[in-house]
């Protein structure tokens, strides 16, 4: 049986939101320290439809520590430090969703940039293979006559 | 049911919803409204209103006031939540000290 201390509707609720958080989008009316209870379990795909859906409302308050989870586990600990030493010494500072979302466009930018290389080295040697075929002559040499 | 052991809670949309005193007072903030010292309004006429809380929320609500009395009388039993109600059933609720 659950204690009396638990049947408290808020309570209630914020298991009810938590069970259903992929439901979530935009949440600009919801209290922040209802929000603090209910966004850490947010996936990371369900917090980006969250942020994206909310605006006129700066969520950064809650979510940048959670960002910083999602930075950290998908870039790596030292990405994570190295991202801080460098915002420290360049002395600007910003959120950690606004990292992330950098991070993962120079990713897709260097992987572009890479699948290009590749091609580029494959249409390179396929001329190569090409330059190399032995080729059918059409031209006859000349008949020997007899004189 | 006597008058003075009920009183009348009003939605934004106009909607009256007559519940026992006892349940209503599961709110704290109804608590405070209807037993604070002076000549409050809310005392006086025993209705309360609710300019930011809809009838929908405000009907979840009365039914979640009587779900907390069976509750602690020993009635152990799911208190129902429509997933697309949470939202605005927590901010009342909230609102409500409940």
């Amino acid at each position: 049986m659950k204690r009396k201390d638990q049947t408290c509707l808020v309570d209630l609720c914020v298991e009810k939101a938590i069970d259903n958080v992929k439901y979530l989008g935009d949440v600009s009316h919801v209290d922040h320290h209802m929000l603090e209870r209910i966004l850490p379990h947010c996936t990371l795909e369900q917090l980006m439809h969250i942020e994206k859906s909310t605006q006129g409302m700066d969520l950064s308050p809650i979510t940048d520590k959670l960002w910083k989870k999602f930075f950290e586990k998908q870039f790596g600990i030292n990405c994570t430090n190295e991202v801080v030493k460098k915002m420290k010494e360049k002395r600007v500072s910003f959120t950690w969703l606004q990292l992330y979302e950098a991070k993962v466009k120079k990713v897709a930018q260097t992987e572009n940039e890479a699948v290009d290389r590749l091609a580029q080295r494959y249409k390179e040697e396929d001329a190569r293979k090409q330059s190399r075929q032995i080729k059918t002559c059409t031209k006859l040499p000349p008949s020997k006559r007899r004189f | 049911m006597k008058k003075e052991d009920t009183v009348k809670l009003i939605s934004s949309d106009g909607f009256e919803f007559v519940v026992d005193k006892e349940a209503a007072m599961v709110s704290q903030t109804i608590r405070n409204m209807l037993t604070s010292p002076g000549s409050f309004a809310e005392r006086e006429h025993g209705q309360v209103t609710f300019p930011e809380i809809s009838s929908t929320i405000l009907e979840k609500i009365c039914q979640y006031f009587y779900w907390h009395l069976e509750f602690a009388s020993g009635k152990d039993r799911e208190f129902p939540i429509e997933p697309e109600l949470t939202l605005e059933l927590m901010m009342a609720a909230n609102y409500l000290h409940t």
